[in-house]
């Protein structure tokens, strides 16, 4: 055995003392409920383990639902069921949005209608930050691909004013990395229209084209919520 | 079922022998003396309270210091209280270095409870180990740099 430092021997003797200082446990009284346990309850070190590997295996099963399930799931509030593929002609006013699918930003758009003439609401944010894009420039379009009305620029979202008679908005957006794509919204009858996009990298060509969009607000002639 | 529960009894009155020195010494350097006496008490009135369960533990003695060490953090919140690592009485022993409370004093809880149990109370590194659930080799730092501290603190240079 190692012989002890003079600093080990202080050291034992000061245990020696500490010790002195010891009550040995009333085990009757324990057993009789003389003393009251402690209430918060501890859970024994392997339960505690357990408890948080499931608690983690859980997080990383939602966030990995989260980022697999389809984008266009993930940014509409109140997803209304199938894709509407009828006119709405009875809305007044109404919201869709749909995700890119490169999943690289969320188009949303509103219509609303007053008189004849309607005003279109076009706004991209980004997937991943939620943060709004720069909207560049936008236009709304006849048939014949004449433009009806142009950017607001007096509005943080792009709005413009436009007769019924558009099909076609067009809005390009300014992404993070510098790139410029072109949206599309694309009027139906009534004041019910789709997103579409032949959104493209105006370097890289074509990412993609959507091919309906859901609605996640929609307001009847009095203004209440259809969905 | 009475014999049962009077081998409950038995069996309980057995473990608590076994463990409730080293329980208590486990916490004094955290809690002082009286702060250890009645957690202790208060970890084994739990151990009881579920003794079918904290029976069949792999290590009911970690277990009861664990809950012991709980309840006697929470009283310490309670009261707004901090324990004395020795209370006067011991400190006033004459073979005790009077220094020495106070150097233990400066480590982290973990270095005080590692060196204490270690270096004061003679326990081996995997004693001490199993009872407050770590690793050997993270107790053995805890020592290590707390006996560093200490030796820095009471300036002891040539320490043999």
């Amino acid at each position: 055995m190692p012989e002890m430092t003079s600093l080990q021997q202080r050291l034992r003797t000061y245990g020696a003392a500490v010790e002195a200082e010891r009550h040995p446990v009333d085990v009757d009284a324990i057993l009789f409920g003389m003393v009251d346990p402690p209430r918060r309850r501890v859970r024994p070190a392997h339960r505690r383990a357990f408890i948080l590997v499931v608690a983690l295996a859980a997080a990383l099963l939602v966030s990995a639902l989260v980022y697999a399930w389809p984008r266009s799931d993930r940014v509409i509030i109140v997803p209304a069921g199938p894709a509407r593929t009828a006119p709405m002609p009875d809305l007044s006013s109404a919201t869709f949005a749909h995700t890119m699918p490169d999943g690289s930003r969320t188009v949303a758009a509103w219509k609303v209608c007053d008189g004849g003439r309607c005003t279109y609401a076009v706004w991209v944010a980004d997937v991943r930050t939620g943060r709004t894009l720069e909207v560049a420039s936008a236009m709304a379009l006849d048939d014949h691909g004449g433009v009806l009305a142009g950017v607001d620029p007096e509005l943080v979202m792009m709005a413009m004013s436009s007769s019924p008679t558009a099909v076609r908005v067009d809005a390009q957006v300014r992404l993070d990395d510098g790139a410029v794509v072109t949206d599309h919204v694309i009027p139906v009858d009534g004041v019910a229209f789709w997103l579409s996009s032949n959104a493209h990298r105006e370097a890289e060509g074509p990412l993609g084209t959507l091919v309906a969009s859901r609605p996640y607000q929609a307001f009847d002639a009095g203004g209440e919520p259809v969905y | 079922m009475a014999g049962g529960a009077v081998d409950d009894e038995q069996r309980f009155r057995t473990f608590v022998r076994a463990v409730e020195r080293r329980v208590w010494l486990a916490l004094v350097s955290e809690l002082g003396p009286d702060g250890a006496d009645d957690a202790v008490a208060q970890g084994l009135a739990h151990a009881w309270q579920h003794w079918g369960r904290v029976s069949a533990m792999a290590n009911p003695a970690g277990y009861v210091y664990r809950v012991a060490q709980r309840a006697g953090r929470d009283a310490a919140t309670r009261r707004a209280r901090t324990y004395p690592l020795v209370s006067p009485g011991a400190a006033r022993l004459p073979d005790v270095e009077p220094e020495l409370a106070a150097a233990l004093a400066t480590l982290s809880p973990n270095q005080r409870r590692a060196v204490f149990l270690i270096e004061a109370c003679g326990w081996t590194l995997a004693d001490a180990a199993d009872l407050l659930d770590v690793s050997v080799s993270t107790l053995r730092n805890h020592v290590a740099r707390g006996m560093a501290g200490l030796r820095k603190h009471l300036e002891v240079e040539l320490d043999a």
